[in-house]
């Protein structure tokens, strides 16, 4: 006698099967397989080589400071960036760097950057504009698959190159005074709080070229009100008060006319407005910039004046240096922290 | 009379369509729901606190640049968020991390450079925040300190730069 098939099984089905959950365990495995984790590690290794760009942007910058502070470049790289690196990155950071000073104001740092030489080269020149990198290998020669990158630091000043030729900082100056002027413990006397004195510190034989930057710090105050602090560079003299430019340029910190003044070739091409604080008894940080035929002059980091002047630079006038005068009225005038670049075109020491 | 098969109603399709089993499909459900819940969701967790990440990098970065570029006009650095940074971004200062927790600045004693720290949501996200900066960041278990050791445990994230 024929049974009747049980209940709830089609009639041609052979049994349970586990064909569509093999199908969708299969499904999802190459899911995974094929897409999530590839992207998980191209992730990973986007990061990985965002850190070590991040490691190799900082020791560059460190690299420039160093540069920029000490006017050459780091010879030991832990130990000369530590200063300038506040979270002090692990050895295996420095392992692969080394640096090589090529020129005065040039360098080449050398990564070791493994697989992500290609993505640090690109970040590093996003970040660092006119930066030149490049790609190599192991002998040093170019090449788009190399596992290094190269890259030539120039130091600058301001957006410009420059030779520092002045390196003074709170003691121990160099230079030469003369007149009132003396040097101290922590700055160089130029006047006391004498009438009728003027004294100067200079520094002899520097062509400043076609461009110079100078930085220095100022204390004038202490006396009855008078007369003024110069600076003056390209000079063929030593100018004995702030009118005389002997042959360059004088910038003066005028406490008795109250005002910034800049004179070149005996004329006086820039006085500022009145300023009732230049003889306050504090120290100023002052930086004095001559570029493209464009004098400018910063007080306390604030842009205070930019004056063009169309006098030409040569090399026979080659004394910087900083000086005060007092007549009927005095001040102390004191200096300290005196830096002056000078042009890498023509510049010379 | 010869008996004849009466067809149950439910037993098999028209034409002779085979149909599926409820075993297998609920064999299947019980597989795709275990990898789900063993997989996906994990994975999606894991996209959740790589975006708190992607964002606290992203808001550390955009802070960094902006005290360079503070420390470049002002010839110190900025003292604090969002006061003295403010003027650097076109939308709001992130002042707060993806956790919740402030941004802030240090200034470690003498030209060092600067410092950005921040409180991360655990300590496996300021790990692995502290890692996408590579060797100039660090974790730590305090706040207000220069964080000199790096603490695993820690929750606070150190992010130093170097002055321009």
């Amino acid at each position: 006698m024929q049974q009747l098939p049980r209940y709830g099984m089609p009639v041609h089905q052979l049994g349970v099967t586990l064909l569509p959950a093999l199908v969708t365990v299969a499904l999802l495995t190459i899911i995974i397989i094929w897409i999530d984790i590839p992207q998980q590690m191209q992730k990973q290794h986007q990061n990985q080589a965002i850190a070590h760009t991040n490691n190799i942007v900082q020791l560059l910058a460190a690299n420039l400071k160093h540069y920029d502070e000490n006017n050459q470049w780091p010879t030991n790289l832990e130990a000369d960036l530590a200063p300038y690196l506040p979270i002090q990155p692990a050895d295996e950071v420095f392992a692969g760097v080394t640096i090589t000073t090529t020129a005065r104001d040039q360098a080449e740092v050398t990564i070791n950057a493994e697989k992500h030489a290609i993505a640090i080269a690109r970040q590093l020149a996003r970040q660092f504009g006119e930066i030149n990198v490049d790609i190599i290998d192991s002998t040093g020669q170019s090449a788009s698959h190399g596992d290094r990158v190269k890259v030539e630091l120039q130091a600058y000043k301001n957006g410009s190159s420059y030779y520092l030729a002045v390196d003074e900082g709170t003691d121990d100056f160099g230079g030469n005074t003369h007149g009132a002027a003396s040097k101290a413990t922590d700055y160089v006397s130029l006047t006391t709080d004498i009438n009728y004195r003027n004294g100067q510190i200079q520094f002899d034989n520097i062509h400043s070229g076609d461009r110079m930057y100078a930085t220095f710090d100022t204390w004038i105050g202490g006396g009855t009100g008078a007369d003024a602090l110069y600076f003056y560079w390209a000079a063929t003299a030593r100018p004995t008060g702030e009118e005389d430019d002997s042959g360059g340029y004088n910038f003066a910190i005028d406490a008795y006319n109250n005002q910034l003044q800049l004179r070149s070739t005996s004329r006086l091409i820039y006085a500022s407005e009145p300023m009732h604080n230049l003889d306050d008894s504090q120290w100023h940080n002052w930086k004095v910039e001559m570029k493209e035929g464009v004098v400018s002059v910063w007080r306390d980091n604030i842009l205070q004046f930019t004056q063009a002047d169309s006098f030409e630079v040569n090399n026979n006038r080659t004394f910087i240096g900083w000086g005060a005068r007092t007549r009927g009225l005095n001040n102390h005038h004191r200096l300290r922290n005196m830096k002056v670049w000078i042009s890498t075109n023509n510049g010379s020491l | 009379m010869a008996k004849r098969y009466v067809r149950a109603p439910y037993r098999q399709l028209p034409n002779g369509q085979r149909g599926i089993s409820l075993i297998p499909v609920m064999v299947s459900i019980a597989i795709f729901t275990a990898l789900a819940v063993q997989y996906s969701l994990p994975q999606q967790q894991h996209r959740q606190s790589q975006k708190n990440l992607d964002a606290a990098q992203i808001a550390a970065a955009q802070l960094l640049q902006a005290a360079l570029s503070y420390h470049v006009d002002n010839g110190v650095w900025p003292q604090t968020i969002p006061t003295d940074v403010q003027d650097y971004f076109s939308v709001n200062v992130p002042t707060t991390n993806s956790w919740g927790n402030s941004w802030q600045f240090f200034n470690p004693p003498g030209n060092q450079g600067l410092i950005l720290t921040t409180q991360a949501g655990s300590s496996w996200s300021a790990n692995a925040l502290a890692a996408r900066f590579g060797g100039i960041a660090r974790v730590c278990m305090n706040a207000n300190n220069l964080c000199a050791v790096w603490q695993n445990d820690g929750t606070w994230v150190y992010i130093g730069i170097a002055p321009p």
